[in-house]
């Protein structure tokens, strides 16, 4: 017999780091042409402007800690593509530059890098933004009107659904016009069928899963079902809420990230829902009119004890379902015919 | 940590909570080593406290014009008397000379102020866009700062730089001293 030596690993999957993120930026593509098509080449801008920050951020910061650079697995370039989309398209580069540093310097490389952070880089940079410029932060530039690459005063900004339902008004759109994107808001955020296209294409290519997604936007529901902030019948209610701010690209981007995400099924989709259903908790008692990036970061602190709960469970349930197997439950013998027996 | 980041947002404020903690400070470090040994231990407590909340209050009176600096310092004013009380009663010997328990007093409450005084500058240029009620155009404005999270991750990057520039100047000392030995060891 020929033996044949290898080196590990001997088992080899066609998935890595850089097939996953390839397959983000993949799905962010869309989005971006929806972007330039609504608000013009600006979008563009950003996103490269994003890419380069973040990825020049995250080589900088494995240098001072030692490490070589390594910004080919896309992680830096995912983050600076995400952030914008969260943003308006009227967003200043600053806001995007402060954006960046914060999620990669601060939520990222502090914690070890990639595969190692606590926190959603992205969800991280915007939410430090939306901090520092609330004003900017929640000024939407209104579709089919043209930015200039460099923003002015003469742009016209306006609010987005999100404020009205804050304020307990129903917001004056119609519902198609939310599911097309044709209403101010996030970059990114409003398109809310191109959006649901990019989830679909992540599940089939197998780099996120259902689970979170949908338990994310059940509990997301469930708490706009029975608080619900418009005087309209409930599902219109509950499609307003979810249709409005970052809860759809927060579904499919954010909360799927496979690093600040539990590992296995049970605890993913009590993350997802408990995710959910803090967004809209917080939409009515938050100070901002879209508090899902804020509700992330928190579930994001939880995970590390939703994993040892979920490792608990299954060494439980492996548990059960051994003995189970060596000790079946044995079924009663049926009442012999003695007579029968005797003859 | 607390008094260098959460009330520390101008730099007027920074250097006034400098002086209260120096205030509450040294005077206690000075009298520990003068007389804390014959102080019982069941008196200590009301001896250290009665000392720290008489120097803070002085300071207090002496800048009682600064009713709006005041305010905003606000419960860290008491808070200071209170860490200058606890300060000398967790020193289980104090200095026996009252030369060197002024010198470590003074050094801690140096070191205080210039990591408050930088704190304080910075976030009150960038977050607030003035230095010291003087307002300056600031090359861009992060209003986060004012938070005190942000002090709190400022403070973790001054940590890890000064970290890094101590690393530094001990690995030169270290060649250095290398150096030194093997030329020493060629010499003989």
């Amino acid at each position: 017999m020929k033996l044949r030596t290898q080196n590990p690993p001997h088992i080899r999957s066609r998935e890595s780091n850089l097939t996953m993120m390839t397959d983000i930026v993949i799905a962010t593509l869309p989005l971006y042409a929806m972007a330039v098509y609504y608000y013009g080449t600006r979008a563009l801008l950003l996103g490269g402007f994003g890419v380069i920050v973040s990825s020049l951020a995250d080589g900088a910061c494995q240098l001072l800690a030692g490490k070589i650079p390594n910004i080919r697995d896309l992680s830096g370039a995912v983050t600076g593509l995400l952030i914008p989309l969260l943003l308006p398209a009227s967003a200043g580069y600053s806001m995007i530059l402060l954006a960046a540093l914060f999620g990669i310097a601060v939520a990222k490389q502090p914690f070890g890098g990639m595969g190692q952070n606590i926190f959603n880089p992205a969800a991280a940079g915007t939410a430090f933004a939306m901090i520092c410029w609330p004003k900017s932060a929640f000024a939407y530039p209104i579709p089919f009107e043209r930015l200039p690459a460099m923003v002015d005063d003469t742009v016209r900004l306006v609010s987005s659904p999100a404020y009205s339902l804050s304020l307990g008004g129903t917001p004056n759109i119609d519902l198609l016009d939310m599911l097309l994107g044709n209403v101010p808001g996030p970059m990114g955020g409003t398109n809310i069928l191109v959006l649901l296209t990019c989830l679909i294409f992540l599940i089939v290519r197998k780099t996120v899963g259902l689970a979170m997604p949908a338990a994310f936007l059940g509990g997301a529901s469930l708490v706009a079902l029975l608080t619900p902030r418009v005087d309209a019948p409930a599902l219109t209610a509950v499609a307003y809420e979810l249709m409005s701010g970052l809860l759809v690209i927060g579904a499919v981007f954010l909360i799927n990230d496979p690093v600040t995400s539990p590992k296995r099924t049970l605890p993913k989709i009590f993350y997802g829902f408990g995710t959910g259903a803090l967004s809209v908790a917080f939409r009515h008692i938050g100070r901002y009119e879209e508090s899902f990036l804020f509700a992330l970061l928190v579930m994001n602190a939880t995970v590390w004890i939703i994993d040892v709960w979920g490792e608990h469970l299954a060494h439980a349930m492996r548990r059960k379902n051994r003995e189970f197997k060596t000790n079946p439950p044995v079924s009663e013998p049926a009442e012999q015919d003695v007579g029968a027996a005797q003859k | 940590m607390p008094f260098v980041i959460v009330p520390t947002l101008s730099l007027r404020a920074g250097l006034l909570m400098s002086a209260f903690l120096a205030a509450a400070t040294i005077p206690s470090a000075v009298l520990a080593s003068l007389v804390g040994r014959k102080i019982p231990p069941l008196f200590s407590l009301p001896f250290y406290g009665a000392v720290s909340t008489g120097c803070v209050l002085l300071l207090r009176l002496c800048v009682s014009g600064q009713a709006l600096l005041l305010e905003d310092l606000g419960v860290y004013v008491p808070l200071a008397a209170f860490n200058g009380m606890m300060l000398e009663l967790a020193l289980v010997h104090p200095r026996r000379r009252a030369s060197d328990a002024l010198h470590d007093a003074v050094m801690m409450c140096f070191g205080f102020l210039l990591v408050a005084a930088f704190l304080s500058a910075l976030r009150e240029f960038l977050g607030s866009g003035s230095l010291w009620g003087v307002p300056l155009t600031a090359p861009i404005r992060i209003r986060g700062l004012v938070l005190p999270f942000s002090g709190f991750i400022l403070i973790g990057f001054l940590s890890a730089l000064f970290r890094r520039v101590d690393s530094i100047i001990i690995g030169r000392m270290l060649r250095a001293s290398r150096r030194t030995a093997k030329q020493g060891g060629d010499a003989v």
